[in-house]
């Protein structure tokens, strides 16, 4: 039988220290290791505040959680209310015949999934996280956004863009939004909001070349080929080629083209391309290494919110050396990819 | 009176869908409740912070009255004043020629 301790609970820490003075020895025992225990959880926790400079994190988790997601996918009726509507499917209960429902589910699966097995991040926030999925968000609403708390997914307008739910890489992008926020938390708009938008690019195109067995040569490198309407054909943005992923596409693929004062989804295509250069300089797939480095930049406390392109490119190389060394092809790609785009390091 | 709109932003990102709607063309009652909201826009103000990524933001002016500027609508706030003219939009709006980078 396991042993058991009653003093590993909610205690005032003035209460303990009483009870480890105590003259029966099984009271001490107990009150002393309830006080080592509580111990380091507060050196662990200064420790990981000392990393973050101070910026709110999650919770320490000692113990290895995680591994399934918790999904719950919610039919909104056409309606534009952001409180989520019926419940049609919650985790682990059989698909309906609802397509919008049940490729919401899988997405939101494929995305916990590639966070999981690559990075062992448990859901958006790292602690477990319920995944909520509105579908048939408007009426014929050409959008698909995570606003914080939940996904929600329009049906599209069919001329700009069909399905949104069909994304499995649109599905990675918005919940990477979510990611982002609880780490850098990367303004939104200038050259902080273009790297918003570009890390959504970079690990939705994974989370979608991870759910379909695709390396770095056989994926498009497209973002949004399976929602996209007739107007925008053949895709929303492209990594590889920016600026030719449509008829309308305006993002610069590096600095010389870069839009003073653009739109945050026009210069994310030079962060963008930089990762493609780096992912395809290494080979295989994009999660072996470029994907942990991008990672382990976007979770760097050293990564302010109003970061730019040159101190995210910056912070990639030091990850990059710390990881691999300094001398590493790793490190060198990463160098590299930033050269191809014109960003100074 | 003709009012222009423009919506950018959402998940499609710096693609402008763009109508045009002339009151004199509209019912007397949704042109003068079209016209009244009018007054009350943000003319010439600076757009407001989008409340998430990839929210969608409008753009309105009225071509007669350059002098006005332009009033910027996030998504809530064009479907509480002006959902008529954001219905039009998505139902009549066309693509805006691309302008690309170089």
């Amino acid at each position: 039988m396991a042993e058991r301790n009653a003093l590993r609970c909610i205690l005032p820490p003035g209460l303990l220290d009483r009870l480890a003075r105590s003259d029966e020895e099984a009271v001490r025992r107990s009150a002393l290791d309830a006080l080592r225990l509580d111990s380091r959880f507060r050196i662990a926790r200064a420790e990981s505040a000392s990393r973050t400079g101070g910026r709110t994190t999650a919770p320490v988790t000692f113990a290895r959680v995680g591994g399934s997601p918790h999904r719950t996918i919610y039919d909104q009726d056409r309606g534009t209310s952001q409180t989520l509507g019926r419940v049609v499917r919650a985790e682990g209960q059989p698909a309906t015949d609802d397509v919008a429902a049940t490729e919401a589910y899988d997405g939101l699966g494929y995305t916990y999934d590639y966070y999981w097995i690559t990075f062992q991040r448990d859901s958006i926030d790292g602690q477990g996280q319920t995944l909520h999925g509105g579908v048939h968000f408007g009426e014929n609403y050409p959008n698909a956004f995570w606003d914080g708390h939940a996904m929600f997914f329009g049906d599209g307008d069919g001329q700009v863009l069909t399905r949104t739910t069909a994304g499995i890489d649109v599905i990675g992008h918005e919940l990477t939004h979510g990611v982002t926020q609880y780490e850098a938390n990367l303004v939104y708009s200038g050259q902080s909001g273009a790297l918003n938008e570009s890390v959504s690019d970079v690990f939705g195109i994974q989370v979608k070349q991870r759910a379909l067995g695709q390396d770095v040569t056989t994926s498009d490198w497209l973002i949004g080929a399976d929602i996209v309407g007739p107007a925008l054909q053949p895709a929303l943005r492209s990594m590889k080629d920016p600026g030719h992923a449509n008829p309308h596409d305006d993002q610069p693929a590096d600095m010389d083209g870069y839009v003073d004062g653009g739109d945050v989804h026009t210069n994310s295509g030079i962060p963008n391309h930089a990762f493609y250069v780096l992912a395809t300089t290494l080979g295989g797939h994009a999660w072996d290494a470029a994907g942990p480095i991008w990672y382990a930049t976007l979770r760097d406390a050293r990564l302010t919110p109003t970061a730019t392109f040159q101190e995210f490119a910056r912070l990639s190389v030091r990850n990059a050396i710390m990881v691999y060394g300094a001398t590493s092809t790793e490190a060198d790609a990463v160098r590299a990819s930033w050269e191809a785009v014109k960003v100074p390091l | 009176m003709r009012i222009r709109v423009r919506r950018l932003g959402g998940i499609a990102g710096n693609i402008a869908l763009a109508a045009e709607v002339d009151t004199a063309e509209l019912p007397s009652p949704d042109a003068e409740r079209l016209e009244d909201a009018l007054g009350g826009l943000p003319w010439g103000a600076r757009a407001p912070e989008p409340p998430h990524p990839d929210a969608f933001r409008y753009e309105i002016d009225l071509p007669d009255h350059p002098e006005r500027g332009t009033a910027v609508l996030g998504e809530a706030e064009m479907e509480r004043r002006l959902d008529a003219l954001r219905a039009h939009l998505q139902r009549n709006g066309v693509v805006e020629p691309g302008r690309r980078p170089r």
